[in-house]
């Protein structure tokens, strides 16, 4: 039993949580991000004005309030794998209903960001910055979207199945796709809203 | 060990949420554009790597994996603070 466990402890230190199918996933997403920040800053470089002159119409603040709730859903997201681990099915169930509601509010911002550039006769057409602002947060609202329904199934999963070492990896590796949406929207927020002309 | 996770956890958000407020506060108070771009990329890098660390268990894991999460954020840190400063004024 004790040789077991240690070899649970080892194992648990060489890896990363959940499955590490979706950590070739995670890590392929993050360098396709990676390129396209590298995208966005050439243009930047070949037209500084033009970018600075979209970012200045930019809502900082609903930049700033979805930073706030993504890094709170994410932080329910943890206390969801933390009872997982321990097979509490009430508080796995009552944090994953929490990383939901608090991360449905991005949504409800990003749509309302996106309507007012639409109202304001913006789109992705209008130039270069708006194609690389529809185009980079568009794609990680994709992202949302797809954590969002894994988060329900998972809701599901947990509700009515077994909290055993099946579910246990299901959970974080939901996590760990739910955490890569939050910090590529971390990189996001700053390089689109916040880089101020010199 | 839940328990112990859930506030290894907590620190690491409540320290997310001081230094998004920070940079929030730094983009619009700074008054030297460089400076307060710079500092906000770089708080920027500090909570990504919070998020990898504590929130993704990085911090546990050996071997590649974890070297590829930290280069990735070194990389990236690098060309949007490099590009940003080769951008003319």
């Amino acid at each position: 039993m004790l040789a077991r466990t240690d070899e649970i402890t080892v194992t648990r230190r060489a890896a990363l949580p959940g499955d590490p199918g979706v950590w070739v996933f995670i890590l392929a997403d993050m360098a396709a991000f990676a390129l396209f920040f590298l995208l966005f800053t050439l243009g930047r470089i070949g037209a500084p004005d033009l970018f600075e002159h979209g970012r200045r119409t930019l809502n900082v603040g609903l930049g700033l309030a979805n930073t706030l709730i993504l890094l709170t859903s994410s932080w329910a997201m943890v206390q969801a794998v933390a009872a997982a681990r321990v097979a509490d099915r009430i508080r796995t169930v009552r944090f994953l209903w929490l990383t939901l509601a608090v991360g449905s509010g991005f949504a409800v911002s990003k749509i309302a960001e996106y309507a007012a550039k639409a109202q304001a006769g913006i789109s992705m057409l209008t130039n270069d910055f708006y194609m690389y602002y529809f185009v980079l947060t568009g794609i990680h609202f994709f992202h949302f979207l797809i954590g969002c329904a894994a988060i329900a199934v998972t809701l599901t999963k947990a509700r009515t199945q077994l909290i055993d070492g099946r579910f246990r990896v299901w959970i974080e590796s939901v996590g760990c796709y739910w955490h890569m949406v939050d910090l590529l929207w971390i990189m996001l927020f700053p390089l689109l809203y916040l880089q101020r002309a010199a | 060990m839940s328990d112990a996770r859930r506030l290894a956890a907590t620190g690491p958000w409540l320290a997310l949420m001081a230094a998004t407020l920070a940079s929030f506060a730094a983009a619009e108070a700074v008054g030297a554009a460089r400076l307060a771009t710079s500092v906000v990329m770089l708080i920027a890098s500090f909570k990504v790597r919070l998020v990898v660390m504590h929130f993704m268990e990085a911090s546990w894991a050996a071997g590649p994996w974890r070297w590829a999460l930290e280069a990735w954020i070194a990389a990236v840190t690098l060309l949007i603070l490099g590009g940003y400063w080769l951008t003319p004024g």
